[in-house]
């Protein structure tokens, strides 16, 4: 079953408030409300559900530690999309590592695996967002997805309000260009 | 309208106009842009609920931190206060060579700077503030704007024991950047550093500008080519220690 992932900011923070004061309720909430978006969010990027789930629960591993940075009345959207963007890097340099002592032994298979297959048309805006580069990927969850302003991706990801518009730009390009093609 | 003039307005996150509406409602390729993207995999609830009765049980009262103006006011007075604990032991010997005008212009321009660079730090602390922006312009203009004001306010270029006098001038400054740097790294702990490199390099460039202030206060050759070279050396090498660190601090 699918359902919209925008969210309502203002309860977020206010149980964000709340967990910050100790509420347990408020808290459980607040981990049943993000979760399915941060899910979401690392799924599109990782494509593999127990990676995702692995990211989900760092991110909340260290929401809980830097939870005193958050100020009660600022937004919390971009407060915790860049924890989980910082989750996401450290994820994928420590993937990187391992992957580099794996990559000689699978990449032929890999390889022969992809060649294999046929790719199959796809008309959907969700399975296209697997095409395009990771970076690009990204700021365009941050927007479509989580309903982010461009400022807000910009803080969310280090980047500039200019930089964050072109790479939105390159990535709706990419993907007209992708379902122009199926 | 045509398909780019809806991609540029897209990529804004502008809404769409009238016009563009209409263009969308023609054009399948537009349609399925504009298209949501759902919720398409469910999160396992056992998963969930693991997370969930982690973050319940852990639940303990925190204090959020003080706003962004009182951290960087905390941060500016304490490294103030280290600066003059540091000058004060090794004696404040550049107030007697410095005229007030050169005194009032070098402070007050180092001050900025650091203030600048404690807003930057501060922003680095907390996810997702706009204070951190900037980082890179503020460094770049700290290493341009203090070697050209010297430039202007000392007229001396004399190379007299250019290196004998230098070094501990380099040395007292590294001492004190190192100093600050500890400062700095306590405070840092109480943040969230989201972007390890570009947190660890502000830290380190701050600290450095801390070791210029002490130099400052206390080096009474006031010749523009021993300032330039070995006190706002300190900054480069600050910089590069923060690089450094940051680096170490990502995941390999």
């Amino acid at each position: 079953m699918s359902r919209p992932l925008r969210l309502d900011v203002d309860r977020l923070q206010l149980l964000m408030t709340r967990y910050q004061g100790g509420d347990g309720e408020a808290a459980a909430e607040l981990v049943n409300t993000l979760s399915p978006q941060m899910f979401q969010f690392f799924l599109a990027q990782v494509r593999s559900r127990s990676d995702a789930e692995d990211l989900l629960q760092d991110l909340w591993l260290r929401i809980h530690n830097a939870r005193p940075t958050y100020r009660p009345g600022e937004p919390l959207l971009p407060w915790v999309y860049t924890i989980a963007h910082r989750v996401r890097i450290d994820a994928y340099r420590r993937g990187r590592r391992v992957t580099q002592h794996e990559f000689k032994d699978e990449s032929a298979m890999a390889f022969a695996a992809a060649s294999s297959k046929q790719p199959e048309p796809e008309n959907n805006v969700s399975e296209l967002l697997n095409g395009l580069p990771e970076s690009q990927r990204e700021v365009l969850l941050l927007m479509k997805v989580s309903g982010l302003t461009l400022e807000e991706t910009a803080r969310a990801t280090g980047s500039t309000v200019g930089a964050v518009k072109q790479k939105a730009h390159r990535a709706y390009e990419k993907l007209r260009k992708l379902l122009v093609a199926n | 309208m045509n398909c780019d003039d809806v991609t540029k307005r897209l990529a804004e996150g502008a809404p769409l106009d009238a016009a563009a509406q209409a263009h969308a409602a023609e054009c399948p390729a537009c349609q399925l842009l504009l298209q949501p993207v759902e919720d398409v995999e469910t999160l396992n609830e056992e998963r969930l609920a693991a997370i969930r009765d982690r973050v319940v049980t852990a639940s303990k009262p925190v204090k959020p931190l003080p706003s962004d103006p009182a951290l960087i006011a905390l941060l500016t007075t304490a490294l103030l206060a280290f600066t003059f604990l540091v000058a004060h032991m090794v004696k404040m010997r550049a107030l007697e060579a410095l005229a007030p005008v050169q005194m009032v212009i070098y402070f007050s321009l180092i001050l900025g700077c650091a203030i600048a660079g404690a807003i930057i730090v501060v922003g680095e602390m907390i996810p997702g503030s706009r204070l951190r922006s900037g980082g890179r312009m503020w460094m770049v203009a700290s290493a341009v704007i203090l070697p050209l004001t010297c430039i202007i306010i000392f007229r001396s270029y004399s190379t007299i024991h250019f290196v004998s006098r230098g070094i501990p001038c380099f040395e007292l400054g590294s001492v004190s950047a190192l100093g600050a740097g500890v400062l700095l790294s306590l405070f840092l702990r109480k943040g969230f550093l989201g972007f390890r490199k570009s947190a660890a390099r502000a830290a380190g460039f701050l600290a450095a500008l801390a070791g210029v202030a002490v130099l400052a206060l206390h080096c009474p050759y006031l010749s523009v080519t021993h300032i330039v070279t070995w006190h706002f050396g300190v900054l480069l090498a600050g910089w590069l220690v923060g690089d450094l660190i940051g680096r170490r601090l990502e995941p390999r």
